[in-house]
C-alpha cells in the first residue's frame, strides 16, 4: 500500500463510478459526492455522499461501487450517507446535463430560488432528440423518482424529463 | 425564555430526550412506511396506467422517507432500520390509524392521501426548524419531494369532486364515493395530530416548534376552503378559543363535530394493519439474522 494517498487521484477515480440508473453519468457529475477525507497513517479513506432522492434505491449499490473502485488506494474505505445540505438538481454538473441530453433525458431547468412545480409545468419542455418545444408532459411521475414522462409531438418520440427538485 | 440549543448529532441528545425523540421519529417513520405500503398496492391495478406509475413512484418516495426516519431512530437507540421496519410486534408500531386502513377504492385512496399529505405538509414545515439537526436536514430534503405528492393528490381530489358525466345526466358517482370515503376517514385524520408522548419536553427543547394542537388548527385552516368549494364533508365548527389555552391570539378554533379515533401513537391498531403486518414482515421473520 502507498504511504501517501493523492486526493486528486481519488477524485479522478470517483469519476469512473457511474450512477447505476444512468450509467453514462458518474457520481461526480451527479454532484452527490460531498467530501473526501484521507488518513494515510491508517490507510483509510472516508467518503461522504448524499442521495439525489430519499427513496433512491441505488444508494447501497453506489456505496459498494465506490468502495470497490477505491480499494487500490487504501485498505479501509468507508462511505457515509449525509443529509447535510440536501441534494437538489442545481448540483448536476454541466457535463451531467449534456450527458443526460445525449441519452434522451431532458435535463432539469435550473431552479435557483424558484419552485419546482411551476418550473416543470409552466414552461415548454425541450425534446432531447430533435430540440422541439412542441412537447407534452404526460406524467409528472415516471420510471424512477427523478424522472417525469413527456412526449414530443414534433418527432413523435417519448422522452424522460429530469424533475427539478 | 430559555435559549434553544441545537442538537447536532445523536450523541449530543440529552438523556431525558432520547426516548421521546426516538418515539417521535418512529411515529414519522411508521406513518410514511405504512402509507407507502398501501400506495404500492395499486401497482398493476390502478384505474389508468399513468396512475399505476404515479402510485408506484409515490410509494417509493414514501418508503424512502420512512427509511430516513428509521435510520435516525436506529442511530439513537442503537439498532438497524431493518429491525425497526420489520422486527417489531404490531403493538410497537406508532403510525396514526389513518395510514393503516386498506387502500380501498380509488376515491378512498385519494381522500386518505389528501388528508395525509396536507397534514404532513403542515407538520414538515414545523420540523424544518427543529433543534435536532438531523431531523431538520431530513425534512428539508423530504419537503422538496413532497411538493409533487401534494400536487398530485390535490389535482385528483379536484377531479373526483368536480367530474360530471358527459351525457348531460348528472352523475355524481365520483363525488358520492369521495364523500363516503371522507366520512369514514375524518375520525382517523384527526388522530394524525394525537399529541406525541412527552410533547412538552420536546417543545421545550425546540425539537418540536409547535404543539400537535397548533399544527392541527393550521392544517384545518389550510384545507377548509377546498372542502367548502368541493362540497365535501368538513366536520368542524368554529368556536371561540378557551381562555386557558395558548390559542388566545387567534379569533377561533376548529372543534370537531365527530369523535376522533386516537390510539395509533400508543400502539393501538386496526385489523387492516394486523393483516398488513403479517404480510410485510413474513419474509423478515423467517430469518431475522439473514444477510440480504
Amino acid at each position: 500500500m502507498p504511504t501517501t494517498i493523492d486526493e486528486e487521484q481519488v477524485w479522478e477515480a470517483l469519476k469512473e463510478v457511474p450512477d447505476p440508473e444512468l450509467p453514462a453519468i458518474s457520481v461526480i457529475d451527479m454532484g452527490i459526492v460531498r467530501r473526501v477525507q484521507i488518513d494515510p497513517q491508517t490507510s483509510s479513506i472516508v467518503i461522504d455522499i448524499t442521495p439525489t432522492f430519499a427513496g433512491c434505491p441505488a444508494l447501497d449499490r453506489i456505496q459498494t461501487d465506490i468502495k470497490a473502485r477505491l480499494r487500490a488506494f487504501a485498505s479501509q474505505i468507508t462511505v457515509n450517507i449525509t443529509m447535510q445540505e440536501p441534494w437538489n438538481t442545481d448540483m448536476l454538473s454541466a457535463e451531467a446535463r449534456q450527458k443526460l441530453h445525449s441519452v434522451g433525458i431532458a435535463p432539469p431547468p435550473m431552479m435557483g430560488h424558484g419552485k419546482a412545480i411551476p418550473l416543470l409545468m409552466g414552461h415548454p419542455l425541450t425534446c432531447p432528440y430533435c430540440g422541439s418545444q412542441q412537447t407534452t408532459l404526460e406524467n409528472v411521475f415516471g420510471p424512477t423518482p427523478c424522472r417525469a414522462i413527456a412526449y414530443c409531438d414534433s418527432c413523435h418520440q417519448p422522452f424522460e424529463q429530469f424533475k427539478p427538485v | 425564555m430559555n435559549e434553544i440549543a441545537t442538537i447536532a448529532t445523536p450523541q449530543a441528545i440529552p438523556p431525558t430526550l432520547r426516548q421521546p425523540l426516538a418515539r417521535l421519529l418512529l411515529s414519522l417513520a411508521d406513518d410514511e412506511f405504512i402509507l407507502g405500503y398501501w400506495d404500492s398496492e395499486w401497482t398493476g391495478v390502478a384505474p389508468i396506467l399513468e396512475e399505476d406509475v404515479a402510485c408506484s413512484s409515490i410509494a417509493q418516495d414514501e418508503i424512502g422517507h420512512a427509511r430516513l426516519f428509521y435510520e435516525e431512530t436506529a442511530a439513537i437507540i442503537g439498532t438497524t432500520a431493518d429491525q425497526l421496519a420489520y422486527g417489531r410486534q404490531p403493538a410497537e408500531y406508532r403510525q396514526a390509524q389513518l395510514v393503516e386502513r386498506n387502500r380501498g377504492n380509488w376515491a378512498f385512496t385519494i381522500a386518505r392521501q389528501y388528508l395525509y399529505d396536507t397534514a404532513d405538509n403542515v407538520r414538515l414545515k414545523a420540523f424544518k426548524d427543529s433543534a435536532y439537526l438531523p431531523l431538520a436536514q431530513d425534512v428539508s430534503k423530504i419537503q422538496r419531494e413532497e411538493v409533487y405528492h401534494l400536487m398530485h393528490t390535490a389535482t385528483w381530489l379536484d377531479r373526483l369532486a368536480n367530474t360530471h358525466a358527459t351525457n348531460n345526466t348528472p352523475d355524481n358517482t365520483a363525488h358520492a364515493l369521495l364523500t363516503a370515503a371522507l366520512e369514514s376517514l375524518w375520525p382517523d385524520a384527526i388522530g394524525l395530530f394525537e399529541p406525541f408522548e412527552d410533547e412538552e419536553l420536546l417543545l421545550e427543547a425546540g425539537i418540536l416548534s409547535r404543539s400537535s394542537k397548533q399544527l392541527e388548527q393550521e392544517w384545518l385552516e389550510s384545507i377548509e376552503a377546498t372542502f367548502g368549494r368541493a362540497r365535501l364533508p368538513f366536520p368542524f365548527i368554529e368556536v371561540a378559543p378557551a381562555s386557558d389555552t395558548i390559542q388566545q391570539a387567534i379569533p377561533y378554533v376548529y372543534q370537531p363535530t365527530i369523535q376522533p379515533r386516537y390510539g395509533g401513537r400508543q400502539g393501538q391498531h386496526v385489523q387492516d394493519f394486523m393483516e398488513l403486518w403479517e404480510q410485510m414482515t413474513m419474509v423478515y421473520r423467517l430469518d431475522p439474522q439473514a444477510q440480504w
